[in-house]
């Protein structure tokens, strides 16, 4: 199973270096910060409920987590403000842009994670992950949410990788969870994490593993509870910034219901990970001389084994 | 290897000699046998012992599975509680159940599409504790404590008092027009004595059951069915759509939609009868994923019983078109009738 595993990720890492060999000859002709303005742009049109202010794509295509809505419904309806947390990154070259901020639907702050795809100066690719306060298992705090610089830092030239090589690290963060392993995931000995506003590794005010650092917690071996780390897909890539977005599904298939941890101690695993669960998560990896330094990621709970309305 | 093979073989054949002839018509007995030997495997985890069609499709709380995930892979057990609805007409089953996961009760739809004595079709909600405010485990439990359904859903109606299946279809899709953008003036085809069961709580004629609808003095499980609308509390209803029905009791007089309550987040407060003004409802974009069952007598609605669950705003149920998935529009979705 492992080889066959590892044989699926090989060709996937094949395919998907040749799609960026594609994105790399294509000379980019809207820049970061042209890219970042049709953010800005997207989400005044946002709160103005009005998708008629957008440079749209004929047949541009919306999803609201995971759901394929008419541009107008779902949060346009109900977006009315967009907080001061922002986070962009972007990627030129393939026209792609990502954003993390925090957008109130009726004054209820949302964090909320955006990707938009630019062809020829218009949009023709939305994707929106909301982490709602709604149901026993969000736990978004959005009010925790603070500016890290380091999300904005270039590299220094020493520091940077290739894309495909960025795209391999952050793979291997799926990877390693996926396999319950520390080994596969070349993480900063000061890499933290944080969770729709919780900071969930190396956080010295925490408890258990919290406190850990991101590898001490993939070396525990926990999470064999995470039966499958699906539709992997990379879209957003800044190479300048050491950034890779990534969006993914983290399937609970609920039959794991003891872990044997590495140092001999049983983690009964809790609910809801003993029922089919699923989270859809939007990823931002920082990667720093080929070391995963830092993650913030948006997630929303999902109906188990849903795709993302993006995969062929 | 091949020893399991054979096994897997052996099971496969005392799964058909159990479900009887592979020909002729599937009656009630029949239909509601699919649905025991469905869930007795989904225990076993033994997919090899009940027939499956050749390309079956299963999903689960709208999401297409593999068979042998999902439910499949946590159940342990059945509840007490078991509801059938058989169209044999159809060749559509639609069991209402609680089953225990890893010992958590949950409570489940199940339709079955038969096929010449196969399952073709296996389309499931699952209500766990975890959908927002669905509170499947609870319901669950419930139920359990009921025990067996209502006698009305079990009841006989003399052939000469029986609607046609046209009429049964027309008279149940006007509770979703009702309740869709529900300005108290649609047509509402109740009994007197009509009560709703949802998630295993009783929401009509019993004051209190949902606090958010006691703000401003208003009980509105204080009301009977048709009352409720009446008092255009459901505005905030802002699509009920992929209004997909699967099965028709034509014998017990009931009928069986699959759909979906879309809450746009964006409806405004109202004004009710009695003066008191209504908190808008949700302010969140949020949907519920549906099973629907109604008792219809004399061209009303007599009794309601729903399974659901909450889902991403939006969600197609996986067996409808995005068009049909977000229309309001009606559909007769068992198929062919024999």
């Amino acid at each position: 199973m492992k080889t066959k595993r590892f044989g699926m990720t090989v060709c996937l890492l094949l395919s998907m270096a040749g799609r960026w060999a594609e994105v790399r000859a294509a000379a980019p002709d809207c820049d970061r910060a042209c890219l970042n303005g049709f953010v800005g742009r997207y989400l005044g049109a946002l709160v103005a409920h009005d998708p008629s202010r957008l440079p749209l794509v004929k047949g541009a295509r919306y999803t609201e987590n995971g759901q394929v809505l008419k541009l107008g419904d779902g949060m346009w309806g109900v977006a009315n403000r967009v907080r001061d947390y922002k986070l962009y990154f972007a990627d030129p070259a393939a026209g792609q842009v990502g954003f993390f901020g925090v957008i109130e639907e009726n004054g209820h702050p949302q964090i909320t994670a955006l990707r938009l795809k630019i062809d020829d100066h218009a949009i023709a690719g939305i994707e929106v992950i909301v982490a709602r306060k709604e149901g026993p298992q969000s736990w978004p705090k959005p009010d925790d949410l603070v500016d890290h610089p380091i999300f904005r830092q270039p590299l220094l030239p020493g520091e940077r990788r290739s894309r495909e090589e960025l795209v391999r690290i952050a793979n291997s963060y799926f990877e390693g969870l996926e396999q319950s392993t520390a080994r596969l995931t070349p993480f900063d000995p000061q890499c933290t994490r944080v969770e729709n506003g919780n900071m969930t590794a190396n956080n010295p005010g925490g408890s258990g593993m919290q406190k850990m650092t991101c590898a001490e917690q993939f070396a525990t071996g926990f999470s064999r509870f995470i039966t499958r780390v699906r539709e992997r897909r990379f879209t957003v890539v800044d190479e300048e910034r050491g950034l890779v977005y990534a969006q993914v599904f983290f399937d609970h298939a609920g039959m794991v219901t003891t872990v044997q941890l590495t140092n001999g101690e049983t983690l009964k695993v809790p609910p809801p990970y003993d029922t089919p669960y699923t989270w859809q998560i939007g990823e931002l990896f920082k990667i720093q001389d080929g070391r995963i330094t830092r993650i913030e990621a948006v997630l929303v709970s999902v109906p188990y084994g849903m795709p993302s309305g993006w995969a062929k | 290897m091949r020893a399991a093979l054979f096994s897997g073989f052996l099971l496969a054949a005392a799964a058909f000699a159990q479900s009887g002839n592979t020909t002729g018509p599937c009656g009630r007995a029949c239909l509601e046998g699919f649905v025991n030997q469905y869930l007795d495997a989904v225990v076993a985890h033994n997919l090899a012992s009940v027939p499956i069609a050749p390309g079956a499709r299963f999903t689960e709380n709208g999401q297409r599975l593999p068979l042998g995930d999902g439910l499949w892979n946590t159940m342990g057990a059945r509840g007490k509680y078991r509801l059938y609805v058989s169209d044999p007409r159809a060749g559509e089953v639609v069991f209402f159940g609680s089953v225990l996961e890893n010992g958590t009760p949950a409570l489940m739809a199940l339709r079955l599409k038969i096929e010449n004595r196969r399952i073709s079709e296996i389309e499931s909600i699952v209500a766990r504790g975890t959908g927002g405010g669905a509170r499947g485990e609870e319901g669950a439990r419930i139920l359990d404590g009921i025990g067996s359904p209502h006698p009305v859903f079990l009841e006989a109606v003399p052939e000469a008092k029986r609607a046609s299946r046209d009429e049964l279809l027309k008279t149940a899709n006007y509770y979703f027009s009702g309740i869709e953008k529900d300005d108290g003036k649609g047509i509402y085809p109740f009994t007197d004595d009509c009560n709703r069961l949802e998630n295993g709580r009783l929401t009509t004629n019993k004051p209190g059951q949902y606090s958010s609808s006691q703000k401003g003095g208003f009980d509105l499980t204080a009301l009977g069915c048709k009352a409720q609308l009446e008092t255009g509390f459901f505005h905030f209803v802002t699509r009920v759509r992929d209004r997909r029905f699967v099965a028709l009791d034509e014998e017990r007089q009931l009928a069986l939609a699959f759909v979906f309550f879309d809450h746009a987040g964006n409806a405004q407060p109202v004004t009710m009868p009695n003066g008191s003004v209504m908190p808008a409802g949700p302010l969140l974009p949020s949907t519920w994923e549906i099973a629907e069952l109604f008792r219809i007598e004399g061209g009303k609605i007599r009794r309601i019983e729903a399974v659901l669950d909450a889902c991403p705003y939006g969600m197609n149920s996986g067996w409808s078109n995005w068009e049909d998935g977000l229309s309001s529009r009606m559909r007769w979705a068992g198929g062919a009738l024999k």
